[in-house]
Formats: structure tokens, sequence, C-alpha cells
């Protein structure tokens, strides 16, 4: 059973259709001690990184997360503002923490010219290095974004996909036991529920 | 690189899928739910429904009336929400956050506000900040007068406002929209194609994506709103709904333009 963090942020109800669509058992959970029920776990968010961290710290996820993730080692997968709280820490708004399971920094796509914010609409995925998530993306690997800020990892090997966006920006990651996609695969058609899928079979 | 979007407009009156021509007349072409299964089979990059009932049911003052209406609205929402694997916008008469908190519960991705922000910029502020720029689009009428000059209009094409579109369209990025969609409704089922010097005045005075509407006849027509007008994305209503095979063949004919498309 894949649970989805709910902690008031983000559509949940559209990453759960989507899970159902590809036949995945899910549920979205908002009492942090429910964590131990789940063989996986999806963090959704849309907004803004700040007042989702502290969302997830006043509900008391942050401990539940720490164990799940860093003592059971269970499958976890950020999607889009869900991928940035992976990050050590954000610069939207100041400068925040975040959960640290992906050492790196999100910061506002540096834009020039005529490229526009929010990175709205499709793009397509570059794969750098093999990823049971990314396998069986073929040809056209076109995915959902909407985003102003980006994560830029640390460490190379983390990074499994960049798009082009001004440049590379991060969409896809893994550091272990922990994926991240900064597009919604839950809005990317084909792709996306591929990579759910994915994510279902691991 | 980003590809450019293309998004079938879809106008519910009453509950029903209808066409418009001009905002004055109407017919209803299908039923929400079953046009999306068409357009998830055309692998729709993007849709967006707007609500254009204005007859007499929301002005009605009988409470309970309002509130089926309103339940009924949600409930679609939520079928279509539910089943759509790509981005749904809703718009439609929403003028506090209040409605768009029942729309983005119900699975909307995004709302537009047309009349709303206008009279109120603040709520766009406030859709912003609850939910982030990217759901708050604002939604920009237009007509040329008789002199060939720009006038932008709200409630749904009835009454005129003097202020500059290109200067509102400034003013709702700064007050937290992540999108404009400039909408000629004096295009508006013509087929004579877009209005690209107004999407263009307005996409050039902004830094957000901006889509363009109003006057696709043509899979033709397309193409000229990015090339020329500088829009991220090219939505319409009628020709979607007309045409066989008619999303297929628009991307088509925007490849062979040599426009970025999926």
């Amino acid at each position: 059973m894949i649970g989805i963090v709910g902690y008031g942020v983000g559509n949940v109800r559209s990453v759960l259709s989507a899970l159902q669509r590809v036949g995945a058992s899910a549920k979205v959970f908002e009492n942090p001690s429910e964590i131990a029920a789940f063989d996986k776990i999806i963090l959704p968010g849309v907004g803004a990184f700040a007042p989702a961290m502290e969302q997830l710290n006043v509900l008391g996820f942050r401990d539940a997360l720490d164990d799940a993730v860093k003592v059971r080692k269970v499958p976890l997968l950020g999607i889009c503002l869900g991928m940035q709280l992976l990050a050590d820490k954000s610069m939207e708004f100041g400068e925040h923490s975040g959960l640290g399971y992906v050492p790196g920094v999100v910061r506002k796509i540096p834009i020039n010219g005529d490229l526009r914010l929010p990175h709205m609409g499709w793009n397509d995925l570059t794969v750098l290095r093999s990823c049971p998530l990314t396998q069986d993306l073929s040809g056209e690997t076109s995915c959902y974004f909407v985003h102003s800020f980006a994560l830029q990892a640390e460490n190379p090997d983390h990074v499994v996909a960049t798009t082009d966006y001004g440049g590379p920006i991060v969409s896809v990651v893994r550091a272990d036991n922990v994926y991240g996609t900064q597009f919604h695969p839950e809005k990317s058609q084909d792709n996306g529920a591929k990579i759910l899928s994915a994510f279902v079979k691991l | 690189m980003l590809k450019v979007r293309i998004i079938p407009v879809l106008f519910l009156m009453n509950g029903n899928i209808v066409r418009s021509e001009g905002f004055e007349h109407f017919k209803i072409i299908g039923n929400p739910v079953s046009e999306l299964a068409r357009y998830s089979q055309w692998r729709a990059d993007e849709l967006i429904y707007i609500d254009i009932t204005r007859d007499s049911e929301y002005f009605v003052q009988r409470q309970d009336h309002k509130d089926r209406i309103a339940s009924d609205l949600l409930s679609i929402v939520q079928q279509i929400a539910d089943h759509a694997s790509m981005p749904v916008t809703f718009g439609g008469r929403i003028f506090n956050l209040a409605h768009v908190d029942s729309l983005i519960a119900n699975g909307a991705d995004k709302v537009i506000v047309n009349t709303g922000a206008y009279r109120d910029p603040s709520l766009v502020s406030a859709i912003a900040r609850k939910y982030g720029s990217q759901a708050a689009v604002v939604g920009i009428d237009l007509k040329r007068d008789g002199g060939g000059k720009l006038v932008m209009h709200v409630e749904q094409g009835r009454e005129a406002v003097t202020d500059d579109c290109v200067d509102y369209a400034r003013r709702m990025e700064q007050a937290g929209a992540g999108e404009i969609f400039v909408n000629s409704i004096d295009r508006d089922g013509s087929s004579r194609g877009y209005d690209i010097a107004a999407i263009r005045s307005i996409a050039d005075a902004v830094r957000i994506p901006v889509v363009a509407c109003g006057g696709v006849g043509r899979f033709e027509n397309f193409a000229p709103a990015v090339r020329d007008g500088h829009a991220s994305a090219v939505a319409a209503g009628n020709i979607f709904h007309f045409t066989e095979n008619a999303y297929p063949n628009a991307k088509r004919t925007l490849k062979r333009q040599g426009v970025n498309v999926r």
C-alpha cells in the first residue's frame, strides 16, 4: 500500500486518481503515526517551500518521514514541490531548511531573453543515468512541468534526468531509496503513468 | 525545449458542453465527462473548462437553489479531475476565494478569473498565496471598437471598461497571476484568426506565459499567435468541437509551420 502524505499542500486527489489508474493501492494519510502501514510513500506538493515545510513540521511528519526513509528505507517519491522539499534548503522567499534527503539547494530557475516563469507545460526529459523510474521511457519523453524554482543537486550521481529550459534543470533525482520528479507524473499522461507504474513496482 | 501548448476550451452551460458564437448564441454539443475521453485519446496538452451559465439561476435569492447549482458544477469538476491525466483549468463566475477553494479541492489544477479579478485584484493575490501563482490565471476579454482600438470588457462581454489592457496585464502579473489568457471576444466563433497585435502587446509586456484565444477557424490560424504574437500556448473552442481529428490536425499543422509542439 502506498501512502500519500496528506499535509494540506498539493492536490492529493490527482495523485490518488493517477495511482488508481495504474492499478496501485494507495491512501492519503493525515496522521503521521499511520506511516508504518505503508511500504512506499509519495510526498506531493504545490506552492511555496516554506509554508509546506512548516506544515510537515507542525503536523509531525518530519520524524515519521525520517524514520520511514532513513531507518526502514521505504521508497519515497517527491513530486514537484515535494521533490524540492527533499533538498537541504531552498532560497525561495528567504532561506529555508528542507528534509535533506537529496543534498542540494533549491534556487530560482535562471532565465534570460524570451523565457518566462513559471516553467509551465510539456518539456522533454534527457535521461542521464539508468533508474527504475525512467527505464520504460523511450522516444517522446515529455512531461508536464509547472515551477519557478529547481533543485541543484550537490552530487551529480543523484541526477537521473535533466530538462532544457534556458540550460539543463534537474527533472528527476534519486538518492538511494529517495526519488523525486520536478514535473507532475499524475498530469503527464502516458509518460507519467509509466513513471508512477515503475515506482509502484519497486 | 518547452513545447507550445495546444489547449481546447470547453464551455459549460447548465452542465452541458456548448458552442458559443460572439458570446450571444449557444448550442449544446455534448456532455463534459464523455468529451474528456475524446481529448484524452488525442493526448491533449491541457484543458480549460469555462462555466458560462449566466442566466437567472445564479441570481435567484433562494440559497438552496444556488447550492444545488454549485454542487452540480463541483461534482462535474470532480468527475473531470478524477479522469483527467493532464492539467485542467476551471473558470467562470469566480468572485471569491471560497469558490476557488471548492474548485481546487475537487481537482482543478488552475482557475481562471476574469471579472472577479477586475473587480478585486486582491483575489488574484489570495489565490497565488494559497495555491501558488501557477494556479491563478487571469482572463482578459478584448474587443476592438469602430476605430480599431482595443477595449477591455468584463461581465462576459457585456461591460466595456476603460483600463488599458496592457497596463492591466502588468498589474495582474504583479498581483501574482501565473498566466494571462487573452481572449478576443469579437473574433470568437468568427474564424478570422487570432488578434495577433493584441496578443503580442500583452505578451511583450509581461514575463509570465500568455495563452491566446478567440478567432481560430483554420489550423493555420494557430502558428501566428506563437511566431508573431509571442504566445506560449494556443487555445480554441469551436474548431475542436466540429472538425474530425481536429487536435491531431492542429498539431500537424503547427509542426509543419515550424512550431515546437509535443
